[in-house]
């Protein structure tokens, strides 16, 4: 009884040094002394940083581009199979800036959506900040001295609308709608996200839907006939606007616009884009178009 | 062989409620002789190939909308008012629709439907005297969904607003324009049009920054819509300039994008909505106004007076009215057929039925070569397919909305199924979970209570607007993540 009165005198003391001390352990905020003792015995311990995985780039001091694309074409800087990443990849090619492609997809990007840039950065600066693709052409205007300028035309926003929402809109269907979802789409979106059969059905049903969802916005029904017949009407437009000249508008160089067309217009020429076409009536149908086909071939040439 | 085009019904002096609808009505006009066509007010789309209308007859082939049909008149019937184009200038008329009714179409969506005081003051009551009683439980709320659907990207919460609804209620006048106007005159910025003094309703202190007034969501939101207008206007003020039509110039006459646009843009223009974003952003455009004025008197020979034409409804001779365009009655329902559409109305509110009774793939068919040249025979179903199936349809939909109310009967709040006072008890009235087909499920209920003499005050209160019986029916509940 004595020894226990010692023993426990003995703990107060040495916890508690002043009177002061006293009076905070009686509030409710404080540590009660069990789990404080708990504590000290069993200290915190951080541990240090993983190191990074060995397939993060390393090298910092070139732009990396984010783009849907294949390992092995990632490396060789092959085009894109999105349009929209083809689109931005085409463009930076077009503005001579250098950069590598990465394999990436959705979930990787902060804006949701690829591409992204992630700009080189000199040592000893910070982190660089990624660039999504909205604000891509204002990057490339403040970085480099070799911009293309993109003269004012009047009709550049209608033709751009052609692009955007009709040619969008028969790309949209004619991959994902139709038997080429499983040629191209299967291999190259839904197969290297997952191995699990049972995954990769998810992500097949969900990309079919968003899609569905997407063309159901503009109209109560999906007429596929309207839709080609619009996705050609313009292409006849775009192929009358381009004329005899090289680029569209009349440039010197192709453009954001040039960009925009041959996203499209290349990926539906491509016979070897996933497991090939199955259904070929949207490439037919651009392959009508002659001028456009050696637009897609030119840029191929000079910048691919 | 006369043509019919139906479309739905006027709306603010002018021929349709619907843009494309005008335009198609200002295209046959400009390429048909009178004699050859005749104009329906039409509220029953599916015997449209596309669901919506405006839907051509032609010896019994249905075409469905503006480019559909205008390209058949060309292909088939060899009319085409752009014969004299260019092949640029089809090309740019080819550009500048698309551009057109992509960036028109989402601002007459807020405009007319999102924005719920338009919708709600304007918009509504416009179907209502074009609609007969029953499509107006289905058609303009089903109209809503689809504007919300679409314009949901542009994330306004403030505009599909049901705080703006009560407050309005309580007599305060809360509108985006009027407070920003007087947030302007409050931060000392001179107002734009000094006509539009609408009373300070807000209870601004004079130490919050302009900064942070703007930043508030109602200001964000006006600044965007601006920008949106803006985007929409300027390049059809540009491709206009000094000519008399968008692409031609004096005695060429209009092209198909002329009509396009004034479908669009008059309806920017002509009603008077208490939201008046559109039309304000309008106003910087004189000269683009002055050419809608005349469009509308050359297009479609000016003002449509909505009462005369429904008035044909009920006359015999449609000569007898003096009318700028060959409005023709519609055919008199059958019983069934209204019974069989108000059933499928139902039906596709519901959440479970909606899935299957709306296919909406139509695949193509790839035709080696030349495809385009060949234009489907649409053969839409008949409203009367046989009588078996009409008739199960008709109690499939009976059974399921007896069952609903049955459901929802709620003792304590029998007045709930009236969304006038818009309370928050009538908020959490379990008809929402039910979505649009509780909404809908609920203004029938309330429908059955009024013709069943059982009406109370509510029943007077509908007769408050327009005559015709109008039920409030609040799909406005349910919160959505994405507005």
């Amino acid at each position: 009884m004595l020894n226990d009165d010692n023993a426990s005198d003995g703990v107060y003391q040495s916890d508690s040094q002043s009177a002061s001390d006293r009076a905070a352990r009686s509030s409710i905020f404080s540590v009660p002394s069990p789990i404080k003792w708990l504590f000290n015995s069993v200290p915190l311990i951080t541990y240090g940083a993983n190191e990074l995985p060995l397939r993060v780039p390393r090298r910092n001091d070139q732009n990396a581009l984010y783009i849907f694309t294949t390992q092995h074409g990632a490396t060789r800087g092959d085009p894109s199979f999105n349009p929209s990443c083809l689109r931005w990849q085409a463009y930076l090619k077009f503005c001579h800036i250098e950069h590598t492609t990465v394999v990436s997809n959705n979930h990787a990007s902060p804006s949701g959506a690829l591409p992204f840039l992630l700009p080189s950065v000199a040592k000893g600066t910070d982190r660089a900040v990624p660039v999504p693709s909205s604000k891509l052409q204002r990057w490339v205007a403040q970085n480099t001295a070799n911009v293309v300028d993109e003269a004012y035309d009047l009709r550049y926003d209608a033709y751009l609308s052609l692009i955007d929402h009709r040619i969008r809109r028969a790309w949209l269907y004619t991959l994902y709608l139709t038997s080429n979802f499983h040629t191209i789409v299967v291999p190259l979106y839904v197969d290297p996200s997952s191995t699990n059969p049972l995954v990769r059905m998810a992500i097949a049903h969900e990309l079919r839907s968003a899609a569905e969802t997407e063309l159901l916005k503009h109209s109560v029904v999906i007429d596929a006939e309207l839709i080609y017949q619009q996705a050609e009407e313009a292409l006849i437009a775009l192929e009358s606007v381009l004329g005899n000249s090289e680029w569209f508008f009349g440039a010197r160089a192709p453009r954001l616009f040039d960009a925009a067309i041959f996203a499209y217009t290349h990926l539906l020429l491509d016979e070897k884009l996933g497991n090939g076409w199955a259904e070929v009536r949207m490439s037919r149908i651009v392959r009508k178009h002659g001028r456009l086909v050696h637009h897609r071939n030119a840029i191929l040439d000079m910048y691919f | 062989m006369v043509l019919e085009l139906h479309i739905w019904g006027p709306a603010f002096g002018l021929p349709s409620i619907d843009p494309e609808c005008t335009a198609t009505v200002a295209y046959l006009k400009h390429c048909l002789p009178e004699e050859q066509w005749i104009l329906i007010a039409d509220h029953d789309p599916s015997v449209s190939p596309n669901r919506e209308f405006p839907a051509l007859l032609h010896n019994s082939t249905w075409i469905a909308g503006f480019h559909t049909i205008t390209r058949y008149l060309r292909q088939q019937l060899y009319r085409d008012i752009d014969a004299r184009l260019s092949s640029q200038q089809r090309a740019d008329s080819i550009a500048f629709s698309t551009l057109l009714s992509h960036s028109a179409l989402p601002l007459l969506s807020l405009s007319l439907y999102t924005s719920f005081q338009n919708y709600y003051h304007i918009t509504r009551p416009a179907f209502t005297s074009i609609l007969p009683w029953h499509a107006n439980y289905s058609v303009p709320p089903a109209r809503r969904e689809v504007a919300k659907a679409v314009t949901q990207h542009f994330g306004f919460s403030g505009l599909d607003i049901d705080d703006v609804h009560e407050s309005t209620l309580a007599g305060g006048n809360t509108s985006i324009s009027g407070s920003y106007e007087s947030a302007k005159a409050v931060a000392g910025i001179p107002t734009g049009n000094g006509t539009n003094s609408r009373p300070n309703v807000l209870p601004l202190g004079f130490n919050k920054s302009i900064k942070k007034i703007l930043n508030k969501p109602e200001y964000a939101a006006r600044f965007r819509l601006d920008a949106l207008t803006k985007e929409c206007l300027q390049p059809l003020d540009d491709l206009l300039g000094e000519k008399s039509y968008l692409l031609t110039d004096g005695a060429k006459g209009p092209s198909s994008l002329d009509c396009l646009a004034f479908g669009y843009l008059s309806l920017m223009l002509y009603p008077d909505f208490p939201q008046a974003w559109l039309r304000e952003g309008f106003d910087k455009y004189p000269r683009l106004q002055d050419y809608v004025h005349r469009m509308r008197d050359e297009l479609v020979g000016g003002n449509t007076v909505v009462a005369d034409v429904m008035a044909l409804q009920h006359s015999t001779s449609p000569e007898s009215h003096n009318l700028n365009l060959p409005w023709h009655p519609r055919v008199p329902e059958h019983p069934i057929g209204v019974a069989q559409n108000v059933a499928t109305s139902i039906l596709s509110a519901l959440p479970l039925t909606s899935h299957f009774a709306r296919p909406s793939i139509i695949p193509g068919i790839d035709v080696p070569e030349t495809s385009t040249d060949a234009m489907r025979a649409n053969t839409p179903s008949s409203p009367l397919l046989t009588p078996f199936l009409a008739l199960s349809t008709i109690l499939l939909a009976f059974v399921s909305s007896i069952s609903y109310l049955s459901l929802n009967r709620d003792p304590r709040s029998e007045d709930d199924y009236v969304f006038f006072s818009n309370t928050e008890a009538a908020r959490r009235n379990r008809a929402q979970s039910f979505g649009e087909a509780g909404g809908f499920m609920a203004a029938l209920g309330n429908q059955m209570r009024v013709n069943s003499g059982l009406v109370g005050d509510q029943g007077r209160e509908q007769e408050r607007v327009g005559g015709a019986p109008v039920v409030e029916v609040d799909v406005e509940v349910r919160e959505k993540p994405g507005l």
